[in-house]
Formats: C-alpha cells, sequence, structure tokens
C-alpha cells in the first residue's frame, strides 16, 4: 500500500482547549509561549493545551515534539475521548458511522464509545493505562476486539495470536500477564491492542521513551512497518527529535500549550523559524 | 523552475534565474556563499524569506515552492522532485539495497522487483556485491555518496537537486556518476552544485555563479569558466 495521501484528512482538529480549574475569561490571554506559563496568574486555572488545529492524512506520521507539560498528552487523551475538552472540534473521515461530519466531541457517549472502539488506536506513555497488567496479553486484545463488535471466540484468538506474532511477542507467552513484561514488550502488547480494530487513527504518546536504545529501535522499526502496511494516520507525540526525524514526515512543536511552529520535519530541524524550536533542536546538537 | 528574489538573512539574496526542462544548471562559488541554503530553499529544507520559485509541473500546474503547502511539498518530494544532500544521510538498521529501494516500496512496487531495480545502480556505481546487504552506517564517504545517489535516481524525478554530489569520490567514482547523470532521461531537470570545474564542464548545460551571498553571474560554462 502506497502512503501518498489521499486528499481528505483522516483526523482535522480544530481550536481544541482543554483548561483544568476554575477558569476566569483571561485564562488563554494570560498564558502561552509568550508569557512562558501554562498557568494563569488570575484564577491559577492550567491551560493544559489552546487553540490546537492541525489535520493528518490517512498514512501520514505526524509528529507533535515539545517539553515535558506542554501539553502533548493532553491532546491525544481528548481525542481518545479520555477527557473532556474545553472548546474545540475534531472530525473523522471514517466510512459507515455516519459521523464523518459531526464534531466527535458533541457525540454522545454510546456514539463517541463507537468511534473508539471501531476507528482509534491509543498506546500510552505509561502501559499500565493502556493494558490490564494482571489479564493476559491474549485477553487484553480480545478485550479491544470484543469491544469492536467480534464475538466468535476462535477468531479473536486467531487474531490475536497474529497481533502478537506481528509485534513480536512471542505466542507462548499469550496466555501470560503483562505485568511480568519487560517495558518493551507491553509496548508492544499496546501496540498489538491498538491495532486490533485495524484503527484509522492511531495515537502513539511517547512510546519509546524510558526504554534501551536498541529495544526503542525495533519499536521505532515496528511502526514503521506499520506505516508500510497500513493506511492509519498517526499522531507521534515524543519529546525525542531524532524519532521524528525517523519517522514523520511533518511535525508541530508545542510550547505552554501553544502550537509554536508546524512543519515539514527536516524543516523544523535545519530551519526551525520559531525562537522555542531553535533552543530544542541547539539542545541536542 | 525559476527562482525570483530568494532572500535569507545569511544566507542569500537576490538571486534570479530560470531553468528549462531537461537543462543541467550548476552552482559554483565559494563555500559559505549561499548555493546549499539556496537548494534547500527549493526542497523547503529551508524556508525562504522573500521571493518565489514557481515550479512547473507536468499537467501544466504551477506551485510556488516557498508558499506551497506542506502536504503539496511532500506530494511532489515524493512524485517529482530528488534531492540528494552534501551531508550523506543513512537509515537506520537498513541495508544498502533497501536505503535505495526504499522509494519504490513507498509507491508501492513489490520487494523483489524494488531490490532488483537498487541491485542494479548498486552494480552501475560499482559498489562492491558484498556490501549490497551490509548497513550503510559503516560505509565511506563515496560510498555512502553513492548510495545516496542511487536512491535518488531510482524515483526517476523530474526535478533532480544535488548539493556537491561528486564531493567524497575518487576520479574513477566520480567519472562513473557523471556518466549515470549524464545518462539520465532528458527529460529530467538538474540542479547541483559542484567545486570540480571540469564536472561542471562535461554536466552543465548552463553555471550560476554565487559570490558573498548573491548571485555574481549566469551563463554557459564556456562563458563563464
Ligand atoms: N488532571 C489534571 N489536573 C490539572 N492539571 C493537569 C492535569 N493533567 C495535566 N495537567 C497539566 O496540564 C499540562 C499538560 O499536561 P500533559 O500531560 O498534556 O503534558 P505532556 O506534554 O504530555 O508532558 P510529558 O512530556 O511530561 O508527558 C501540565 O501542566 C499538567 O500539569
Ligand atoms: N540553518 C542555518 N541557520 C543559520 N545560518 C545558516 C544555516 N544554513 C546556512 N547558514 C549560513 O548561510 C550561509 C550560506 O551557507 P551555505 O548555503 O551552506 O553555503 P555553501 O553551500 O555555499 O557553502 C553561511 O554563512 C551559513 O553559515
Ligand atoms: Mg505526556
Ligand atoms: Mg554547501
Ligand atoms: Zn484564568
Amino acid at each position: 500500500m502506497t502512503p501518498t495521501p489521499a486528499s481528505a484528512p483522516a483526523l482535522r482538529v480544530n481550536n481544541l482547549t482543554k483548561i483544568y480549574g476554575s477558569r476566569c475569561p483571561d485564562c488563554i490571554e494570560n498564558t502561552g509561549p509568550d508569557h512562558g506559563r501554562n498557568v494563569c496568574p488570575a484564577c491559577g486555572s492550567v491551560v493544559a493545551c489552546a487553540n490546537i488545529t492541525f489535520e493528518v492524512m490517512p498514512g501520514e506520521i505526524l509528529g507533535i515534539v515539545g517539553e515535558s507539560g506542554s501539553g502533548k498528552s493532553t491532546i491525544v487523551r481528548c481525542l481518545h475521548f479520555d477527557m473532556e475538552p474545553t472548546m474545540g472540534a475534531a472530525y473523522l473521515r471514517c466510512s459507515g458511522n455516519g459521523s464523518d461530519d459531526a464534531n466527535i466531541f458533541q457525540l454522545n457517549s454510546q456514539e463517541m464509545r463507537a468511534v473508539r472502539n471501531q476507528h482509534l488506536g491509543m498506546v500510552y506513555q505509561n502501559p499500565q493505562m493502556g493494558l490490564r497488567l494482571d489479564v493476559t496479553a491474549g485477553g487484553n486484545i480480545a478485550e479491544k476486539l470484543l469491544a469492536a463488535g467480534w464475538r466468535n471466540v476462535g477468531m479473536i484468538r486467531d487474531r490475536g495470536g497474529l497481533l502478537l506474532k506481528r509485534t513480536e511477542i512471542p505466542l507462548e507467552r499469550m496466555d501470560e500477564a503483562p505485568r511480568n513484561f519487560s517495558g518493551g514488550m507491553q509496548q508492544r502488547v499496546q501496540i498489538a491492542k491498538a491495532l486490533a480494530n485495524d484503527p484509522d487513527v492511531l495515537l502513539l504518546d511517547e512510546l519509546t521513551t524510558g526504554l534501551d536504545v536498541s529495544v526503542q529501535a525495533r519499536i521505532l522499526d515496528l511502526i514503521k512497518e506499520i506505516r508500510r502496511s497500513t493506511d492509519a494516520a498517526m499522531i507521534l507525540i515524543t519529546h525525542d527529535l531524532g524519532v521524528i526525524k525517523l519517522l514523520s514526515e511533518r511535525t508541530i512543536v508545542l510550547k505552554d500549550g501553544r502550537i509554536v511552529e508546524t512543519g515539514l520535519t527536516d524543516q523544523i530541524l535545519e530551519d526551525p523559524q520559531h525562537e522555542y524550536t531553535q533552543l530544542l533542536v541547539n539542545s541536542v546538537l | 523552475m525559476h527562482v525570483l528574489g530568494g532572500k535569507k538573512i545569511k544566507g542569500f539574496e537576490d538571486v534570479s534565474f530560470s531553468v528549462k526542462r531537461g537543462e543541467f544548471l550548476a552552482i559554483i562559488g565559494s563555500s559559505g556563499s549561499g548555493k546549499s541554503s539556496l537548494l534547500k530553499c527549493m526542497y523547503r529544507t529551508y524556508l525562504a524569506d522573500s521571493g518565489s520559485m514557481l515550479y512547473h509541473g507536468d499537467s501544466g500546474s504551477v506551485i510556488d515552492l516557498t508558499t506551497a503547502s506542506d502536504h503539496e511539498i511532500l506530494a511532489i518530494r515524493r512524485n517529482e522532485v530528488g534531492y540528494v544532500s552534501q551531508l550523506l544521510q543513512v537509515v537506520p538498521r537498513t541495508i544498502a539495497v533497501d536505503v535505495i529501494a526504499e522509494p519504490l516500496l513507498q509507491r508501492g512496487i513489490g520487494i523483489d522487483d524494488a531490490r532488483d531495480a537498487a541491485s542494479g545502480y548498486l552494480a552501475r556505481l560499482r559498489i562492491p556485491e558484498d556490501l549490497w546487504d551490509a548497513y550503510p552506517s559503516t560505509f565511506s564517504g563515496g560510498e555512502r555518496q553513492r548510495v545516496n545517489i542511487a536512491r535518488a535516481l531510482i524515483r526517476a524525478p523530474r526535478l533532480l537537486l544535488l548539493d556537491e554530489p561528486t564531493s567524497a569520490l575518487d576520479p574513477a567514482s566520480t567519472a562513473v556518476v557523471v556518466g549515470m547523470l549524464r545518462g539520465v532521461n532528458p527529460g529530467t531537470t538538474m540542479i547541483g552544485i559542484f567545486h570540480d570545474l571540469s564536472v561542471v564542464r562535461e554536466l552543465a548545460d548552463r553555471v550560476v555563479v554565487m559570490k558573498d551571498n548573491r548571485m555574481a553571474g549566469i551563463g554557459t560554462p564556456e562563458e563563464i569558466l
């Protein structure tokens, strides 16, 4: 399959904003990279992200980079309906669920579950959030397949085996609980689970952070393989510029909850426009 | 392709020229004169601060490379415009033949056919056969540079941007690469930075001279050299 982007984005996000706290009318004006803070001095609310607008094409990997606390996880958690955004809209191009033109943040909870189960895959920064560590690896995947409407036990087991094989988890460990697995293996099980429903949009939050380099390399190769073999749009969050250089053709730079720069990854790395991006790039070299 | 009044602080300014379909334009000039910056602006690795660069597609479409959307740039990078960088890029954990085959895989060509085509380039570029399935990270500068060139040529780009593609090559390898560049499809437009003036004489239809971060002249090799 070719990753040549089709004309319609798989996902469009418009002015996504998430504010924690009581909020006042000035929260947004009072925060952001120009102020160097994401906490509103007037009311103490945290503006985790504000006015986030972007789109991702099918087959494309979009990188999101930014320092710790810049709002990266908040964006994907809102998109995965793990939390409710304060403002904003998101549109998914996926067939058959009647929500193509609807702002997915305005669906009812049953529709949201359906969108998540049928069209989204998520790999959490922390495997504890994405997996039930005491349920077997196969059981974790089965859970997602059941949610996506699979009913035949034999088929569920076959699909689980296939996904684990694809993510290089030895089949004989399918019936073992991920609690006993290494960090790298836990991430692989998360990836297998995220792929179970053949998602249109795959959300990947720091999937290699904290893993040793050789384990990281194999997971990154796995993501490359997924890019080649599926048409999923991927959002890849990382604070490692090496990861986006390897995997994503376009990148968004986040600072204090705002997009400060967006562009082709090689341009972001070689000709960064925003002062903060320049700092980020230069601190690597 | 027209480049009009491109400008970049410290990079270069006041550069204007046009290149015809199938023409080979060489860029020469001293180190730091802005040659690579100019080429990178055409590939949009650098953003031009002012001016325009109009790329005329086959279909009669015209795209301003300085203002086109990122997705438009990605589409022409995938299908039409190739770039061979001055600094040798290697794809980690990928053997040489697959580094070269990758652009074909991206277009949906099967792995066996893609590897066959890639091996053909490795052979023509005289890379020893036992290196074909080795990792280019261990290659010499000249070997890597040839892998880079093969990776760009295999796409059969309409426009090929070359930043000192022969700088790390010995005279024999340079001759091979020059031969290959002369042999590419006559519809391919090439813009290349070279230090070796004998290579410029062999390849270029016209030459742009960069000096002190400005364009100092343009003409045929006979007029300029
Ligand atoms: N439940 C919460 N209540 C209040 N503030 C929160 C909450 N969750 C996150 N925040 C704040 O929102 C901001 C963005 O957090 P987020 O988790 O999105 O950061 P991140 O970019 O993913 O960082 P990291 O790289 O450390 O994972 C931070 O300032 C964080 O402290
Ligand atoms: N990314 C960059 N950021 C800042 N300055 C740059 C960058 N790239 C190039 N320059 C500067 O622009 C000038 C032209 O560089 P370059 O185009 O690489 O020259 P050449 O290829 O002619 O040797 C030099 O002064 C160089 O230091
Ligand atoms: Mg996070
Ligand atoms: Mg140069
Ligand atoms: Zn406030």
